[in-house]
């Protein structure tokens, strides 16, 4: 990603409040642009078929204004991918932050994604896909993101531990994964079998429910 | 069989083949279908007149390595011994051991899994329908033993070890896991389902 060089001042100084000039609001603007039309694009076609010529036409503007953005296809994918993973992290904080039974908190976490995503479901077949096949940069990179989410689900399971609802001692980077896998996989059925969000959390309620059982005291 | 299809076969066998050298020595997304028709010698029409695209090629091959995996299992499970537990650590640990040998074709299609047509998620289920009538009658093994409950639903469990199964092919390949690292792995996660199993609740355990 280009960073523009940062001057550090070696002693602290005053600085006025920065008002950002019209180049760096129509930069903004622009990128804004081309995010919204790749994210449409994306969802319409998935990722293979929608080209960065396409995504150019879409937002009204040059491939070199999108290249001056992006490196390439990949790149503008993660970034959409990034902002996503934060809205969701949002939203699933959101959810866990309600009062209850760990049982109940979980499901309205993992309710929060399966809502999300069930409106984005193409974006959600490519994001899984690529997570497959991207490079290992870009794999630490979403580490770095999944690792928020999976702290939500992590956060929930050690609350229920302190409240003496679940048992002290269980690896909670284990269950969360595990859970995670299993609430993943679910996507599945939303895909080819039509499952809605109602169906997608009453199977995870299940799923947890036998996770959990095996955490109490 | 006619002329014609001896041809057709003789060509199918052609494309099938070095589609397979190809997905071998370059991976799969690299590989186009052009670039078979080329090593095959043949039209790239006539590619598609024996499969209708890249991941079908693709499929037939793994679901041929598949099916050999899984008579391999089936040939070997009668002979397992322990818990349901254990047979399933170990069928799972032998098909990592295999499968994880040719690690990139696996994760190729893993990675297709989540854009192909309905039909091949359809073909797809019924090829790991055997894996998965495996780990189930290691779990009704259980059950006449006398160590799996009789009444929790087994599709379901028989749903997360699935999977759990799956998924664990992501960490091996970017974790950089070993198959005996990869089984350690799995038996940490088998003891949290079997565990939560063994607890789930009455009540709970009928719900569907």
């Amino acid at each position: 990603m280009k960073q523009s060089p940062v001057r550090v001042p070696y002693e602290p100084v005053e600085v006025a409040e920065a008002t950002p000039n019209r180049r760096v609001l129509s930069k903004i603007r622009t990128r804004r642009k081309v995010l919204d039309a790749a994210r449409a694009l994306f969802t319409e076609r998935g990722y293979e078929a929608a080209t960065i010529r396409d995504i150019a036409r879409y937002a009204g503007m040059s491939t070199g204004a999108v290249f001056a953005n992006f490196q390439d296809k990949a790149d503008l994918f993660e970034a959409i991918l990034m902002e996503d993973a934060e809205h969701v992290a949002e939203l699933m904080r959101e959810a866990a932050a309600a009062q209850g039974p760990v049982s109940e908190r979980l499901i309205a976490v993992f309710g929060a994604g399966y809502a999300y995503y069930l409106e984005n479901l193409p974006l959600l077949q490519a994001t899984q896909a690529q997570s497959w096949l991207r490079p290992m940069n870009a794999e630490l990179r979403a580490r770095a993101a999944s690792k928020v989410l999976l702290g939500v689900v992590a956060d929930v399971l050690r609350e229920g531990a302190e409240k003496g609802e679940l048992r002290q001692e269980f690896d909670a980077k284990l269950v969360s994964e595990l859970l995670w896998d299993t609430y993943l996989a679910n996507y599945r059925r939303a895909v080819y079998d039509g499952w809605g969000t109602d169906t997608l959390r009453t199977r995870m309620a299940e799923q947890a429910g036998l996770v959990l059982a095996g955490l109490r005291k | 069989m006619g002329v014609r299809d001896v041809q057709k076969q003789a060509t199918r066998d052609r494309v099938v083949q070095a589609a397979r050298e190809l997905f071998d020595e370059i991976g799969y997304e690299e590989t186009t279908i052009r670039m078979v028709a080329e090593r095959a010698a043949v039209s790239v029409g006539s590619v598609f007149t024996t499969f209708e695209s890249k991941v079908d090629i693709f499929n037939h091959i793994l679901f041929e390595k598949f099916e050999l995996l899984f008579a391999e299992l089936q040939r070997i499970a009668p002979y397992l011994k322990g818990t349901a537990r254990d047979r399933i650590t170990s069928l799972m640990s032998i098909a990592y051991g295999v499968e994880c040998q040719q690690l990139d074709l696996m994760i190729s299609h893993l990675a297709a899994s989540h854009g192909w047509p309905r039909r091949i998620e359809e073909e797809s289920n019924k090829r790991h329908a055997r894996l998965l009538s495996l780990f189930r009658e290691a779990l009704e093994h259980g059950v006449a033993a006398g160590e799996v409950r009789a009444d929790v639903d087994l599709d379901l469990f028989v749903d997360m070890l699935f999977a759990v199964y799956l998924r664990n092919y992501r960490t091996a390949s970017y974790s950089n896991l070993t198959p005996e690292q990869l089984s350690a792995l799995t038996e940490r996660q088998l003891s949290l389902l079997f565990q939560g199993m063994a607890a789930l609740e009455p009540q709970a355990r009928t719900a569907a």
